[in-house]
Parts: C-alpha cells; sequence; structure tokens
C-alpha cells in the first residue's frame, strides 16, 4: 500500500487534501454564518426613533422647578440655575462642580443602566428608577448605583416667534464625554426645540451620595 | 405464503381472522402478539426467547429506552424520578403550547387581546393556558432539582461527566425557554422584563458595536416592538425547542450508555456497576417500567390540572406600555437572583463576567470533583458549599424583590400597596357596589360602611403604620425617630428609616361619572423644621367602572 510506505508522522497527498478541503468547508461555513447575522439584523431608516419637537417656552417648568414630562418625545424638560438659590433641594452644585450649571436641558426618559423609563419622585425630589434602583439628580447626574453614567441628553434649539433659530445647545466635555451643555435661552426665545434624533451619552461623573457619603 | 382466502379456507373466517389480528399486534408492536401482551398484564414470565425484548431491538419508540433497569434505581431514591419529569415537562409544554399557538398571533397589535380571547372566550382557554404557564415553572423546578440531585448522589463523577455539560445545557435551555415565553402575552410584566434583558446584552465587553448590533437582533428594532416579538415568539415556539430536543437526545443516549447510577451506598467505592447488572436484579421495561411511566404520568397530570385549576392563576397585566415602567416592576423568580445581583455592581461585570463564571464553574464542576467516592459523608465539603449556595441564591433572590434598594418614596409605598399600578391589592378588591362615596382616614375601619371596605381600610392602616410615625407621645403613629443628617432631616420608626412624619392620608371615593368611580388617595405631611413646606404631598388616583367586572378579573387572575 502507498500509505504504508509513508514515514511514520508525514503526510499523505490524500490526507493534506481532506485538510484543506476541510477548512475551505469551515470557513465557508463560517461566512455563511456571518452572513446569517447579518441577514437578520433588523432594517430601519435612520432616525426613524428621533424627531424635532417643539415646545412652547411657557412649558419649560421653573427655575430648578421640577421637571415636565413629554411622554411623545421621551425626554424630561429641566430649566436649571444652580446660583440662584431656588429650589436647593432638588438641585445644588456637588463639591466637585465650580462653575454653576445654568440653562435648559432634555433628557431622555431611559434609565442608562437596562433600559427601564424612571420617574420623577416628588418626595424624595430625584428620578427614581423602578428596576435596579438608579437615582439621578434633577439635572441627570447620577445619584446612586448602579447606572453607568448620567442620563443621556438631546440637542435643544431656542426659537423665536418667526421660528428661527436663536441659539442652540452647545456641546460640553465633562468626566472625558462629550454631552450637550444647559442652553441658556436667549430674550425672545419663544420656542423650544428638542431634536431626539441627536442623543449624546451622559458622562461618568463620580456618584453624587459618594461625594455626600450617602450611598445606602 | 398463503394469501388470506386460502387461510379463510383452510381455518374458517374467524380463526383466519383472528390470526390476521395477530398479526398486526406484532407487527405494531415490533414483536409482541396478543399473547404476549396478555401474559404481561397477568404478571406472568415470558417465553423463551423473550419477545418483550424485541420492540427494544426493533422497533422505533423503545430502542433508545434500556430493556432493563437495575431493580435498585426503579425506587423513588435516588432518582426521585426527576429527570424522566423533566421530559414529562417538556412534552406536556409542547402539547398545551401548540394549543394556545392555535389563538394566539404574534403581533403588537392583537398579543394582548388574544390573550384575554383565551382567558375569557375560548372554552378552557383559561386552564390551557394556566397549565402551560404553570407547566412551565414547575418545568424549572424539576430541572434545576433534578441537577441538584444528581450533584448530591455524585453522580455527574466519572464516567458520566459529559452527561452532566449537556445536562447544563439543557438547564440553560430550560430558563431561556420560560422567559422567552414571558414576553409573549404583551402586557407590563412581560415587556419590561424583557427589555431588562435584552438591554443587558448591550453591555457585552468589546467595542459597543458589537452590543448594539447582539442588542438589534434579539430586538427586531432599537425598541422591542413586533419584530422583537416575533422574534422571541419564534425563538419560543421553534429555535429553543428545537435545540432543547437535540440536547436531550445527546443527554438521554449518555444516560443509557452509562446506565442509571446506583445509590451512592450500594457499590463499592471507585467502582460503577450500573451496566453490570445481576440477573436477578434485573427490572425489565416490558411491562414493569412501562406500567410506573404510565402511573407517574397519570399522577403528574393530576397535579398539574389539580394545581392550574385550584391553586395557580397564570398572570396578566395591563397592556404593555413603552412609556412607563410600572413600580415594583420584578423579574420572573427564577431570576430574580439576577435582578438582585444587577442592583448591586456594574452590569458589565454581572452580565457577562460573573454569571458566566459562575456557570462555567457548573458546567467543569465534574472535571474539577475527582474524588472517587460518591458517598455522603466522603464528600461533606461539597455537599456543604452547595447547600450555602442554594442560601446565597434564596438571598439572592429576595434581593431582587423591590425590598432591596428600589424602595419609593413612603407616600407612594403605601399607594402602591393601595392602588398598585399593576397587579392587586385590597383596595381593587372591593366590588363596585360596596366602593361607597365619601372620604375615609386609614383609622376608619371600624366605622366602614361595609365589611369589603373595612379590609382595605385595615390594609391602609396597617401599610400606614409601617411608614408613618408621630413626633409626638400621642399620636396615631409609631413614635419618631428623627436622623439629623446635616443639611437634612430624616424620619424613621420601628420598621423604616424613611418614614412620613405626622402624615395627613385620605381615602376619597367619589362619582366620577355615571357608571364610574374614582378613587384618589392623597398623602400630605408638613416639613416639621420647616412648617409651611410640604415634606409629602402624593395624589394617586384609580377609576372603578361598574361594567369593567375586575372583581371578577380579580378572581381569574389572582
Amino acid at each position: 500500500m502507498a500509505e504504508a510506505a509513508v514515514a511514520e508522522g508525514g503526510m499523505t497527498r490524500r490526507e493534506f487534501l481532506y485538510y484543506i478541503w476541510g477548512a475551505s468547508m469551515a470557513l465557508f461555513t463560517a461566512e455563511a454564518a456571518g452572513l446569517l447575522i447579518y441577514f437578520a439584523i433588523p432594517r430601519f431608516r435612520e432616525g426613524q426613533f428621533g424627531g424635532a419637537f417643539p415646545v412652547p417656552v411657557d412649558l419649560l417648568p421653573g427655575v430648578n422647578a421640577p421637571p415636565t414630562n413629554f411622554p411623545d418625545g421621551r425626554f424630561w424638560l429641566v430649566n436649571l440655575d444652580t446660583s440662584s438659590g431656588e429650589g436647593s433641594e432638588r438641585m445644588s452644585p456637588a463639591s466637585d462642580e465650580s462653575e454653576p450649571i445654568v440653562g435648559v436641558l432634555a433628557i431622555y426618559k431611559v434609565c442608562t443602566h437596562l433600559g427601564c423609563i424612571y420617574d420623577w419622585n416628588g418626595a424624595n425630589e430625584r428620578f427614581e428608577c423602578p428596576c435596579h434602583g438608579s437615582k439621578y439628580r434633577l439635572d441627570g447626574r447620577r445619584i446612586e448605583d448602579p447606572a453607568p453614567r448620567s442620563l443621556d441628553r438631546f440637542r435643544v434649539e431656542a426659537l423665536d416667534a418667526n421660528q428661527e433659530v436663536l441659539a442652540t445647545a452647545d456641546t460640553a466635555v465633562i468626566a472625558d464625554t462629550t454631552t450637550y451643555a444647559p442652553l441658556v435661552l436667549p430674550d425672545g426665545t419663544a420656542t423650544i426645540r428638542v431634536d431626539t434624533g441627536g442623543r449624546l451619552d451622559g458622562p461618568s461623573q463620580p456618584l453624587l451620595c459618594e461625594l455626600r457619603d450617602s450611598c445606602p | 405464503m398463503a394469501t388470506f382466502v386460502d387461510q379463510v379456507r383452510e381455518l374458517g373466517l374467524k380463526q383466519a381472522t383472528i390470526a390476521k389480528v395477530d398479526e398486526a399486534v406484532e407487527r405494531l408492536t415490533a414483536g409482541l402478539n396478543v399473547n404476549d401482551i396478555r401474559d404481561m398484564l397477568r404478571g406472568e414470565e415470558p417465553r423463551r426467547p423473550n419477545p418483550r425484548l424485541r420492540p427494544h431491538a426493533d422497533g422505533f419508540w423503545l430502542h433508545i429506552r434500556p430493556s432493563f433497569y437495575h431493580t435498585e434505581v426503579t425506587h423513588i431514591y435516588p432518582s426521585f424520578r426527576l429527570g424522566w419529569l423533566s421530559t414529562f415537562m417538556f412534552v406536556w409544554e409542547t402539547i398545551t403550547g401548540i394549543f394556545l399557538m392555535v389563538f394566539y398571533t404574534p403581533s403588537p397589535d392583537v398579543a394582548y387581546a388574544d390573550i384575554w380571547n383565551i382567558l375569557g372566550n375560548v372554552p378552557l382557554g383559561q386552564l390551557m393556558r394556566n397549565l402551560h404557564r404553570f407547566g412551565a415553572e414547575v418545568m424549572v423546578v424539576v430541572v434545576a432539582l433534578h441537577m441538584l440531585r444528581t450533584f448530591i448522589t455524585g453522580s455527574y463523577k466519572q464516567p458520566r461527566q459529559f452527561t452532566w455539560v449537556t445536562g447544563m445545557v439543557l438547564l440553560v435551555l430550560t430558563l431561556i425557554l420560560s422567559f422567552s415565553g414571558y414576553l409573549l402575552p404583551w402586557d407590563q410584566l412581560a415587556y419590561w422584563a424583557v427589555t431588562v434583558a435584552v438591554s443587558a446584552a448591550e453591555a457585552t465587553p468589546g467595542p459597543p458595536a458589537l452590543g448594539e448590533n447582539i442588542n438589534l437582533l434579539l430586538r427586531g428594532a432599537p425598541v422591542i416592538g413586533a419584530g422583537g416579538l416575533l422574534r422571541f415568539y419564534l425563538l419560543h415556539v421553534l429555535l429553543l425547542p428545537l435545540l432543547l430536543a437535540i440536547f436531550f437526545f445527546v443527554h438521554y443516549y449518555k444516560v443509557v450508555i452509562h446506565g442509571h447510577s446506583l445509590p451512592p451506598g450500594r457499590e463499592a467505592i471507585g467502582e460503577d456497576t450500573a451496566k453490570r447488572v445481576p440477573r436477578d436484579e434485573r427490572t425489565y421495561f416490558l411491562p414493569d417500567i412501562a406500567t410506573s411511566e404510565l402511573m407517574w404520568s397519570a399522577l403528574t397530570i393530576l397535579f398539574l390540572v389539580a394545581g392550574a385549576i385550584w391553586f395557580y392563576n397564570a398572570p396578566l397585566e395591563r397592556h404593555a406600555n413603552p412609556l412607563v415602567t410600572p413600580l415594583h416592576v420584578v423579574a420572573p423568580w427564577y431570576l430574580a437572583w439576577s435582578q438582585g445581583w444587577l442592583k448591586l455592581a456594574d452590569k458589565v461585570f454581572i452580565a457577562f463576567i460573573f454569571i458566566p463564571g459562575l456557570a462555567t464553574a457548573f458546567f467543569l464542576m465534574p472535571y474539577f470533583e475527582v474524588g472517587k467516592s460518591r458517598r455522603y459523608a466522603d464528600r461533606r465539603l461539597g455537599i456543604s458549599v452547595s447547600m450555602l449556595f442554594i442560601a446565597l441564591m434564596w438571598i439572592s433572590n429576595w434581593m431582587g424583590s423591590p425590598e432591596y434598594l428600589v424602595q419609593s418614596s413612603p407616600d407612594q409605598e403605601v399607594a402602591q400597596e393601595l392602588l398598585p399600578q399593576e397587579g392587586h391589592s385590597a383596595l381593587k378588591e372591593v366590588p363596585y357596589d360596596f366602593l361607597e362615596p365619601g372620604t375615609y382616614t386609614p383609622f376608619d375601619a371600624e366605622d366602614a360602611p361595609n365589611p369589603y371596605l373595612a379590609a382595605a381600610l385595615e390594609e391602609f392602616e396597617r401599610a400606614m403604620q409601617q411608614r408613618s410615625c408621630s413626633l409626638s407621645d400621642d399620636g396615631p403613629y409609631e413614635p419618631c425617630q428623627v436622623m439629623d443628617q446635616g443639611d437634612t432631616v430624616r424620619y424613621g420608626n420601628r420598621f423604616t428609616n424613611d418614614a412620613m412624619p405626622d402624615p395627613e392620608a385620605q381615602l376619597i371615593i367619589d362619582d366620577y361619572q355615571d357608571n364610574m368611580r374614582r378613587l384618589t388617595l392623597v398623602f400630605s405631611a408638613p416639613d416639621p423644621q420647616n412648617p409651611g413646606n410640604e415634606l409629602y404631598a402624593y395624589t394617586r388616583t384609580g377609576y372603578r367602572h361598574e361594567m369593567s367586572n375586575y372583581e371578577e378579573e380579580t378572581r381569574l387572575l389572582q
């Protein structure tokens, strides 16, 4: 027999071809699996889940007042001014925040932990998530675990009565994360436009409860 | 070969027909004729060669079953029939599931209405749904107990390590199968449990696009909707049962190849005699094991049907609402431990390091526990550790409950006990006619106009007592424990360190419309440090329609 002539440990041509053939089949299977996964990824139009939501300026909550809920756009609107001293039980600067926080923010309604819809708790003066107990301050900064980051923010624009854009929220870098800065509304603002297509992640600042030494 | 006509000529019509029937029975049973079957039923010894072995050799249905068992393993101990029961439950779930599929369409537009149709309109529909849901939970319990038993009797030791590995696959598939069915009713319970589970996939370590795409694959869209429901439906009714069936056959083949392990004390340490069964210790499948399995089937069906009729009702909450996560949302009990752990630490660590690490440890356990002895006295450490693990899981399950780390403010917690967003309560169960309009305090139970309302008000008082305190000694509640925390002052009582000081609480029932009554809970408590400021001010409203038939629903779904 031909195989008998091959030295021990050597490879016959037949064996070698089998390996090549097997490897090409394995490669093909991997490619087919990749294509199947690609096939199964859902198709949806870009921007299908975002939109521009105009909000008349008189629907804006008062300075540091409890937030206003906009379920259709999946956001909360808050009006912040830590320099005013109003509503300090809800919104006061933490020890690592030297600059005052002033302006309007649109905060995404979905908890950054595992996608539940958190709610404003009036008695505890903070956002609370019913699923795993994450807590957030009025401006969306996280107070308690297990949220991995503060709440996500949408782009806010200020429009005058003629629907001309007066100002657009700047981005700011907080804790190495680019997010929207609160927008100070210019005089003459009639409408606030929230673009839920433009969402930026919240920053992963230290937990407020750690700074206050009040973690459960 | 003589034709039937020839046989009739030779034997007469009657005898020829009997012979033909006998032949047909022998073919159908792959080897047993009518007399052989009657011999079995009479309890007689088989003729030689033993025809009762032929269905195992020649027939399809019995070829995977052993033709005899060691008599030692046919008793309740050591197997408790748990492996067999797991298989039975899988078949049971398949059958009841197919019946439910007849009346169910996996679309967010109609799925929820389909469930109500099954509950209220389809004859025996509610029973069928209860049987399926109860069966799913029983299956989880049975499979978990089967693993526990296998561990405790050391049956996963050499040569059965791989059987254990396939068993672990079956356990994981059972959990996923049960959980994937959770979404199908498209109620709040379903929607949020599945949203959380799928969101965990987004935390997959690696580039963010990986987690995002895994999430998209499962959800069928950026948020769970029609695509997600269809995907979970197909997983639940097709892919997962198919995988489970495949792994079942691998598992069972290994069980048969190695034989059922004997009780640990019945063989010498290090010996495996399961495949060397002396003739006098054999119990043959036909008729004894088959009869016993029929009896167990009957008993199990009795248990499941009685449970689904009298003791268990599959819950159904309100229609899924992607905009509201209900307070006190919980994972199914068999996954509550994961909800508890997710509250504690980073989700990447819990979902992708801790839980998979634990699962891997379970998979590989038989390859690490290599001591030869299966006897309990020689495995004290392992069995103790397993008991500690079970205790840990009990505690973790409690950590998954709303009591741990997700308590809301006391006013909302009391409102939740009386008028919960989902589920039932003493107040919700008061029949419409007994919701006497008026204003009630938590202490009005004795003066209540009827016993239904009295029961609800007693619950109101109990809930208020737990979450309120009195600043003066003669107040109606527990005395306050005042905790000064620098910038804020908190109040506690014997039960909680988050209590309302001197609260006013009222239940107001009024006629909102014809045939509709409004239930309003009003809480207020002034800030003792800053009178004029409200520390607590909360109102929760619920409505009841005369025709809503809620009491009936309550009985249906409680």
